[in-house]
Formats: C-alpha cells, sequence, structure tokens
C-alpha cells in the first residue's frame, strides 16, 4: 500500500536543469511546487570545493559525481537481430544523477541551433529534392521556428551568464563572431573568454585555410556576472576541471551556481532527494496524469498527486518513465507505429590530433568551453548537393584541461605503454593539440528505444534498450568535416611535425567516450501522428505531463543540445503561465 | 571464447577463489586507508589486501614493463603503483560496486563492452596467475623471472590477444593492467601511486593549483611552478 502525499500543484521528476528552472519559474506563478530527485543533495560548497574537486581519479575517472549503473543502467544493440546487453559500466556518455544533474559535470559548452536546424527536413527537401534522403531516414521539422526560441535563447544566456561574441545582431554582422549563427537580439551576456596558444594557433590556421573561426559561446563566466534571478557567478579561474567535475567557483553555470540560491528558500517549494520515481500515473481514461509514484530513501513506496507533471530527468530516463508509465504508444520499428521511444540521436565525432616540436601548450589551462571553432561545415552553412550526405559539424579547439590520465595524446606509433609511449607522452603533453569535428547524427527508422525484456533496474522496473548504430550518412560526413579539420591542421604555424586524422568508424561502440548529448525518444512536432510532445513539451495524450529535455530533439543537430534545451525549457514555461495555468489543456 | 569454454573458466575461478580465501570484495567498501607505507616495492611493509605476495610480484613486474625505468623517471614498482592498483582492488571500484552486475551474462560483440560477471579485482588477480601461466608454459619461468624483452614480448601478444590466457580474455586483462597501471602513475598521490608526483613532474601538470586566471596569454610560455598535491607532500 503506497504512502499518499497531500497533492500539490506541481511535481517535477528530477532536479537538474529543466526541472530548475521549471520549479524557479512556476514557483514566481505561486504554485506549490515539489521535486523528486533520485540521487543525493549537492551545493557548491562543500561538494565541489577546493582543493578535493582537483581530483581526476576520483571524479574523472571513477565517475563519483554520475549514475551508479548498479541502481540502474539501459542494455545496448546495434542492431535489431542482436540480443542488448546492459552498459555495465559508464563509457560513450555519461549519465548524470543527484541534485543539478548532468548540468553539474558539463563542459559549458553553450550552441545555439542554426535557423535552418529546426526546419531540417523541410530545408533538405527544398534544397536537394526528397530523393536525397536515404529511405531509412526518418528526420523531422522541429515545429518550432529559430526565431520562436529566439528570446528563450537569449533566457537561457543570461541564467547562465553565458561568455562569447555574437555573430549577427538585430540584423547587423559583429566583427569576429560566427557568420553562420542564427541573428540575435542581444549580444552574449558576457564578454568571449581569454584564448591560449593552441586557439589562436587554430584561429590562424582557419583564416589560412579560407574558412571563419570565431570563439565558442561558453557557461564559464569571463568575468564576474550577476544573472537574471540576482544570482552572482564567480569569473572563471581556468582551472581546467569542467567536465566530470563540479565548479568549485560558481563559474560555471549549473543550477546550483544559477538557480538554487534563490529557488531553495522558497516556502512554496520542496526538493526531497534520494526519491526514485518509479512510474507517472495516469487517471482512468488515460488522458490525465494524476501525479507520480516513488521509491523513498527507506523503501517506501509513495505516491505524489499533483496537477501538473514536469517529467525533467535526462533524455535516456524521461523515456524510460514513460514506457514504464504505459503513456503514448510506443515506436515499433516493423511497421513505424508508435512515437515514444522513436528517432533515438546521438553525435558523430572525428578528431585530428596535431603534434608540434617545441610549441608550449600549457593544456592545463583551461575551461570546458574555451575554444575556437569554424561554422563553415555545420548542417546548414554548405552546400550538400555534391557530398551525397546530410547534416555537418563544427571544427574546433578545445582547451578544456590538461588531465594527466584522460586529457593526453600520443601518436600512434608510439604505441600504448613502455619506454617508447613514455618518451612520446612526455614530449607530446605541453606541444601537442586536437581539432574536434563535432558532428550531426541523422534519425533512422533502426535507431530507438525500447523497455529491454530481460534486465531490470534495482527497483524492478526493465531497462530502456537502446538499438543505434552509425548510418552511412553520418560517417560520410564525419569523413568530409575531419578532412576539413585536417586541412586547416596543415595551415597551421608553426608547421606541425606530425599530423593524425581519427575517423569515425562503425559500429558504435558503447565503450570509448564520445559525449554525452544522447537525443530523441520523446520528439517534438506540430502533428500528434508523428510526435510525442507540441512545441510545448506538452504530452499530446496527456496535456498536464510536460516532458522536456533533449528527449524531445527529432533528430540531433552538430552542436552540443543544452542551450537548445535550455530555451524550449522556457518557452514551456511561457505556455504554461500564459496559458495553461488559467485553462488548462493542450496549448497547441 | 565458446561459451563452453566460458563456462569452465567460470567455474575454475570459482574454485580459486574458495581455495585461497580471496578478499571479500564487499559492494560499497569505504576508500582504503591512504597512510603511505614507509618502504614500497617488493620487500616493504605494505599489508596486500586484494593479491597476495606472489601475485604483487608478478604485478609489480609487468607494471614495469608498462613503466619501465628511464631518465623521465623511476619504474612503477618503484612509484607505488603496484601497491595503488592494490588498494583500488580492496575499494568499490575493484568490487565493481557502481557497475551493473545483474545476469545473465553473455558475451554479445566487442561494441557492448564488458560483460563478464569477474568484478575488475578478481580480473585482475585471475588474469595475473594466467599471466604467469602463460610465462611457465612458454619459457619455463615465472613471469617475474623472464628477461625484460621476452616479459614485453609476452605482454605484447596478450595485448594484441594473439597469445591467449587460459580461461580469461588476455585482451580485456591487459586493457585493465594498462589503465590501471597509468592511473597509479598520474593520479593524485594521495591514492599511494605517483610517489613524489614523479608522474606530474614527468609531464610538467602541475597538479591541483587550481587557479590560471592570469595564464592563457602567456599560455606559450613556460609554467614556472612545480605540481602541487590535493593533500600536500
Amino acid at each position: 500500500m503506497a504512502i499518499k502525499k497531500k497533492p500539490v500543484d506541481v511535481v517535477c521528476i528530477g532536479f537538474g536543469m529543466t526541472s530548475s528552472i521549471a520549479a524557479q519559474e512556476l514557483t514566481e506563478d505561486g504554485l506549490e511546487v515539489v521535486a523528486l530527485e533520485r540521487g543525493p543533495w549537492r551545493n557548491t560548497d562543500p561538494d565541489f570545493a577546493y582543493p578535493q574537486i582537483m581530483d581526476e581519479l576520483k571524479y574523472g575517472i571513477r565517475h563519483e559525481l554520475q549514475q551508479d549503473l548498479s541502481q540502474s543502467t539501459l542494455t545496448f544493440r546495434n542492431k535489431r537481430d542482436q540480443t542488448a546487453l546492459p552498459m555495465r559500466h559508464l563509457g560513450s556518455f555519461l549519465l548524470g544523477t543527484g541534485v543539478g544533474g548532468a548540468m553539474v559535470h558539463w563542459n559549458g559548452q553553450t550552441w545555439r541551433g542554426m535557423p535552418d536546424d529546426f526546419r531540417y527536413r523541410s530545408w533538405a527537401i527544398e534544397r536537394y529534392g526528397e530523393d536525397f534522403l536515404p529511405d531509412d531516414m526518418t528526420i523531422q521539422d522541429w515545429g518550432i521556428s529559430y526565431e520562436e526560441l529566439e528570446p528563450h535563447y537569449l533566457r537561457f544566456e543570461r541564467l547562465c551568464g553565458i561568455s562569447g561574441q555574437a555573430g549577427s545582431v538585430n540584423g547587423e554582422f559583429q566583427e569576429g563572431g560566427n557568420p553562420f549563427a542564427g541573428d540575435r537580439s542581444a549580444p552574449f551576456p558576457l564578454p568571449p573568454l581569454k584564448r591560449v596558444n593552441a586557439t589562436n594557433i587554430f584561429d590562424d590556421a582557419a583564416k589560412k585555410a579560407g574558412m571563419h573561426p570565431f570563439p565558442v559561446p561558453a557557461a564559464n563566466a569571463s568575468a564576474p556576472y550577476t544573472n537574471l534571478y540576482g544570482v552572482r557567478m564567480g569569473g572563471c579561474t581556468f582551472c581546467g576541471f569542467c567536465e566530470r567535475f563540479g565548479c568549485y567557483n560558481n563559474s560555471k553555470a549549473s543550477p546550483q551556481a544559477c538557480i538554487h540560491p534563490v529557488l531553495m528558500p522558497k516556502p512554496n517549494f520542496e526538493l526531497r532527494t534520494g526519491c526514485q520515481v518509479t512510474h507517472i500515473l495516469l487517471a482512468d481514461d488515460g488522458k490525465r496524469a494524476t501525479g507520480v509514484r516513488y521509491v523513498d530513501p527507506d523503501g517506501q513506496i509513495v505516491e505524489q498527486p499533483a496537477d501538473l507533471v514536469i517529467c525533467g530527468a535526462y533524455a535516456v530516463h524521461n523515456v524510460q518513465l514513460l514506457l514504464n508509465s504505459g503513456i503514448g504508444e510506443p515506436y515499433n520499428p516493423e511497421t513505424g507505429s508508435g512515437n515514444v521511444g522513436r528517432n533515438y540521436a546521438y553525435q558523430t565525432m572525428g578528431s585530428v590530433d596535431v603534434y608540434f616540436d617545441d610549441e608550449i601548450m600549457n593544456p592545463f589551462v583551461g575551461a570546458g568551453a574555451l575554444g575556437q571553432a569554424v561554422f563553415d561545415w555545420q548542417t546548414a552553412a554548405f552546400d550538400h548537393s555534391e557530398h551525397g550526405f546530410l547534416g555537418g559539424a563544427y571544427l574546433v579547439t578545445w582547451q578544456t584541461g590538461g588531465r594527466p590520465i584522460n586529457q593526453t595524446r600520443t601518436p600512434e606509433a608510439a604505441g600504448k605503454w613502455g619506454g617508447q609511449w613514455k618518451q612520446a607522452l612526455a614530449k607530446s603533453y605541453n606541444s601537442s593539440l586536437s581539432i574536434s569535428s563535432h558532428g550531426s547524427s541523422m534519425a533512422y527508422k533502426d535507431c530507438y528505444l525500447d523497455l529491454d525484456p530481460t534486465y531490470k533496474d534495482a527497483f524492478g522496473q526493465p531497462l530502456l534498450r537502446m538499438t543505434f548504430d552509425f548510418h552511412d550518412n553520418d560517417l560520410k560526413m564525419s569523413e568530409f568535416t575531419t578532412n576539413k579539420a585536417e586541412k586547416i591542421a596543415q595551415a597551421m604555424s608553426p608547421t606541425p611535425r606530425l599530423i593524425e586524422k581519427n575517423l569515425r568508424k562503425g559500429p558504435y561502440d558503447i565503450v570509448p567516450y564520445q559525449t554525452t548529448h544522447n537525443t530523441g525518444g520523446a520528439i517534438m512536432g506540430d502533428d500528434p501522428a508523428t510526435s510525442v510532445v507540441n512545441k510545448y513539451m506538452q504530452v499530446w495524450d496527456v496535456p498536464n505531463l510536460f516532458v522536456p529535455g533533449a528527449s524531445a530533439f527529432p533528430q540531433n543537430f552538430g552542436v552540443n543540445p543544452t542551450s537548445t534545451l535550455g530555451a524550449l525549457t522556457y518557452f514551456m514555461i511561457d505556455g504554461i503561465r500564459s496559458r495553461y495555468l488559467d485553462a488548462p489543456g493542450l496549448l497547441v | 571464447m565458446t561459451q563452453l569454454d566460458r563456462r569452465k573458466f567460470l567455474k575454475g575461478s570459482a574454485a580459486v577463489a574458495a581455495a585461497t580465501g580471496a578478499a571479500t570484495l564487499a559492494r560499497g567498501a569505504a576508500p582504503t586507508p591512504l597512510a603511505a607505507p614507509s618502504k614500497i616495492g617488493p620487500g616493504g611493509d605494505y599489508q596486500w589486501q586484494v593479491l597476495n605476495a606472489d601475485d604483487a610480484a608478478i604485478l609489480a613486474a609487468a607494471a614495469d614493463r608498462i613503466i619501465p625505468e628511464d631518465e623521465l623517471s623511476p619504474a612503477a614498482s618503484a612509484l607505488g603503483i603496484p601497491e595503488f592498483i592494490d588498494r583500488q582492488l580492496a575499494g568499490p571500484f575493484g568490487s565493481g560496486a557502481r557497475w551493473y552486475m545483474q545476469g545473465p551474462f553473455s558475451n554479445g560483440v566487442p561494441s557492448q563492452g564488458y560483460q563478464s560477471r569477474r568484478p575488475p579485482a578478481e580480473l585482475m588477480r585471475d588474469g595475473l596467475r594466467a599471466l604467469d601461466r602463460r610465462a611457465q608454459q612458454d619459457h619455463g619461468k615465472r613471469f617475474a623471472q623472464l628477461a625484460t624483452d621476452q616479459q614485453d614480448d609476452l605482454l605484447t601478444g596478450v595485448d594484441d590477444g594473439v597469445r591467449s590466457l587460459d580461461g580469461i580474455d588476455g585482451v580485456v586483462f591487459f586493457n585493465l593492467l594498462l589503465r590501471m597501471s597509468k592511473e597509479g602513475f598520474l593520479s593524485d598521490p594521495m591514492y599511494g601511486g605517483n610517489r613524489d608526483m614523479a608522474g606530474w613532474t614527468m609531464l610538467g601538470f602541475p597538479g591541483a593549483r587550481g587557479n590560471f586566471y592570469t595564464w592563457p596569454e602567456r599560455s606559450d610560455q613556460p609554467y614556472p611552478y612545480p605540481p602541487v598535491s590535493i593533500h600536500g607532500v
């Protein structure tokens, strides 16, 4: 018999970025909000305090801040005819857990999508014709435009204190910005981060190669900043411990650094940690969510009734919850029917390593989004017609840190161990750089999420099953853009002693880290027949259930997802506040 | 490995564990205390926890080939790396406390990653013993007694998957050995390896300094300060 809690206006599942934004905003409207977080409470002090946080082994290698897979994981296979097996330890992506979620341990690379990304299917067909799309490619338009999202992108940037150099502002190009970016209604809140030798070398070479470099928009504050909620962030110290770590200085945007100081004291907000939501509960007619069921820290089953449910967990967890709760129709890859789980996508990464003779880089002088990039080969920036693929990538030289276990590189010929490897490691550490090709991932019929028939989590719920592999389109794209990165490397001064290209090859492998940019499964659109949520992140079938997150992306574009899902969350809040609260029901 | 082989070695490893009274691999065990022993390496006063002295000698010999002594740094065994590995194996990492270790188990394909029901501590211990058996089989000597070029050849063969080990996937074992040796070389010395911060000194990594605010504009100039560790030394 479940314990029944007193009903509240809003229950938020998870307490990372999207739920923290939703709770902060909806409590302003006087609503009573409860957030349920499966992991522990965490705050900048003491959890990310200096010097303990500078521990690469604990946080960078043993994943202290990330999901404990003994409690829950997912299963994985490349192809439908294989048996999916559990992801037994973290690898390809690093799932968050605990207060702040994955935004605690991100790098802070804060991109907007390109305007045509949001209508990518229409854009591609207009330019290249319907036949250009492979038969099994299932990309679609987002059901929202860049113009609709723009003010909400800006709001998110003012939440995070983004440092960057604007491209176009109100139709006027700004020198040094990204010429391919969508128009902005205002510059970035803060000037770009300082550059380092490696990013200067990239900048010069990219120009020589005829491309258009600019500083990456960074959620690492280039100066002290007071955000839209009046929360003050410190200026980034370039400590080099961003991704996989919490920020000791409140310089990297996170719920802790940007929202919790104003949210946590509110009397109409309550956070319960150690509470694993297992189900979203539905009324008998299946058309209304009545609340959620969760397991509390004592193992008790608890029901929390609520008028409005915000499913704000990580992308793959949102999908697992929908499926385990029987919400929407599960996707069937045989027939193509159903939408929940459909269009899972990822990111297609390549790189070029560049070794110099005597150049000094001091790679440990870093910040998670300290980088110089080009958009010349981005999804909608060039003509694909002669290349036979869709999508694209940004090319970038990062200096995110020089952590010795994970952030070193050695030439292939040096081997992986022994005296020769040691010599190469010592020489390369301070005199090399890398160019990443951070590429898109289109959606396909046979890339999807469903429930695993065999394996269960610690709460007895079926694990999510991921079926995913790279397709030729995306591998071809990655080869093309990685070759462009090689062109930049060849134009570098001083002349590199060695350039090594790492082309992305199939099959997709769940072990080596690639990105934590898992998208899709509860995708958005303007038609209930082909989407799970509308542009307000509102579930078509259950209008008092909202599912913000990268789970809503119909396919993955060439940039990191965080800023877009932040903007979508603010867009959702706008819809709830301006219309839903007065007249609950579908907003579209 | 065939299913039959797999069943055989799983059965075999259970028997080994029972016979040797292997260290309990408690889930969620607290990290091991970090007080460094006064003398490390063979003949030191470190109390082995997961490995026994015999295993430790194989480990030290192998780790010394991965991180050999040269003008850049002392060898692995002089840096506390075998002890680091044993400490890690005795803690939550070694027991796979944060790994999904529910069955059923099946080998799958390489892109599905680690699928053995052995947690890292058992993989390391069983792997070291299998490596030693392979040395005896091929050369009539224990691994630690081989000449260094014979050790290198054997390890290279295991790493490349051309010299198989008895009852264990040699490539998977070697990967663990390699990654843990590097962790011991390059992690904060509070974990018992990277003695005197020799790994960090070799690289020029300044450790837990935590603030380079004035350095981006000088990032092409030599950084003048030596490393510091989290607790200081």
